[in-house]
């Protein structure tokens, strides 16, 4: 072909940064272990919780998105979530996959958006066989209540997720603002 | 016959010749240097913050810049009446916050005045008195106590009080 003529220099040159290129491709979007696959279904359950604005909140979708929320916790959960509102402290508590349901139902219209990111998570198995996971990050959460109100708040996450029925589902979860004065 | 050997006369004028593949090549190479150093300067050692947010008043102003020093707690400790940048959730959001109280101290607040150990602390830099109350509360192992500078603000919209000394991310250069 004209034009193509390289030497062989150049040639291993090309397949060097060509295998690279695939190795980094992999590397970042094909490897799967069980650290990702936590990590993965961490994202997962937070897009769920998540609201766009434009969504409505006491409605089907709004029932979907608990139930589908829901299926992210085990029958038997421990969820624990504190935080500071206008002045007061409170706690959304759960002992089971339908309080998780129905608290996020009841929730959810209070809301008008809500994004959430997560950062800096740290997986650790809690046996050989990596059925159990200690999972730790940041997360912050953004978005806008009923009354307009604009909030964004860290909270640093500490949660143990389990393998049930083939998915890694919660065990508890614990949100604890980053920084309180208590 | 007789030859002269004269010496010619060199040209003086300039002339502009178009760069060779080479002069690119070279140009493309220091722009890339350039170009990763900043990055890696601004990741690791001097970030660019905006500042947004009433909590530093009159220290900083609502809307403001500046640069986060990010390995001053590599080389020092945090110090009293310091400001200092936390991270807040990950690496794209941080606190900036002034350093009032270490591991072991308690503090507390009475009508406003803040006393750490029982000793009222002297805070020339807050401009609005307060009236906050808050009980004494002991700052525990590995935590360190923070709060902004504008106390006009009612205490519970105030994102201070204690927080991991793991979470210290640098100091503001200004």
């Amino acid at each position: 072909m004209p034009g193509l003529h390289f030497s062989k220099q150049k040639w291993f040159a090309l397949v060097a940064v060509a295998l690279a290129t695939a190795a980094a491709v992999w590397f970042f979007y094909f490897r799967t272990d069980d650290t990702i696959v936590v990590k993965k279904r961490l994202r997962e359950a937070v897009e769920f919780a998540e609201k766009q604005p434009k969504g409505s909140g006491f409605n089907l979708q709004g029932a979907g998105a608990a139930h589908s929320l829901g299926e992210f916790f085990t029958m038997e959960t421990d969820v624990s979530i504190s935080g500071e509102s206008r002045g007061q402290t409170y706690t959304l508590s759960a002992e089971t996959r339908a309080q998780v349901v129905s608290s996020y139902f009841m929730l959810r219209p209070l809301i008008t958006s809500l994004s959430v990111s997560l950062a800096e998570i740290e997986v650790e198995f809690k046996d050989d066989a990596h059925n159990a996971a200690s999972v730790k990050c940041s997360a912050l959460a953004t978005g806008t209540t009923q009354n307009g109100d604009y909030f964004r708040e860290g909270r640093l996450i500490s949660a143990e997720m389990v393998r049930d029925d083939g998915e890694w589902r919660f065990r508890s979860l614990r949100a604890d603002p980053v920084v309180s004065f208590d | 016959m007789t030859v002269r050997n004269e010496p010619q006369q060199e040209e003086s004028s300039t002339f502009v010749r178009p760069p060779k593949k080479r002069d690119w090549r070279t140009m493309c190479i220091r722009i890339g240097i350039i170009a990763g150093a900043t990055v890696l300067i601004c990741l690791f050692v001097l970030r660019p913050m905006v500042i947004n947010g009433e909590s530093m008043m009159p220290t900083y102003s609502s809307r403001g810049f500046t640069f986060a020093f990010l390995p001053y707690f590599k080389l020092y400790s945090p110090q009293r009446h310091q400001i200092v940048i936390l991270k807040h959730a990950g690496f794209n959001t941080f606190l900036l916050k002034r350093v009032l109280a270490f591991p072991g101290e308690t503090v507390e607040f009475r009508e406003g005045v803040l006393y750490v150990d029982g000793r009222a602390l002297d805070e020339p830099y807050v401009k609005n008195g307060c009236s906050w109350n808050f009980s004494r509360h002991e700052v525990p192992k590995g935590k360190i106590f923070v709060l902004g500078d504008n106390r006009s603000m009612p205490m519970q919209n105030h994102m201070g009080g204690m927080i991991d000394q793991s979470r210290l991310a640098g100091v503001p250069i200004w």
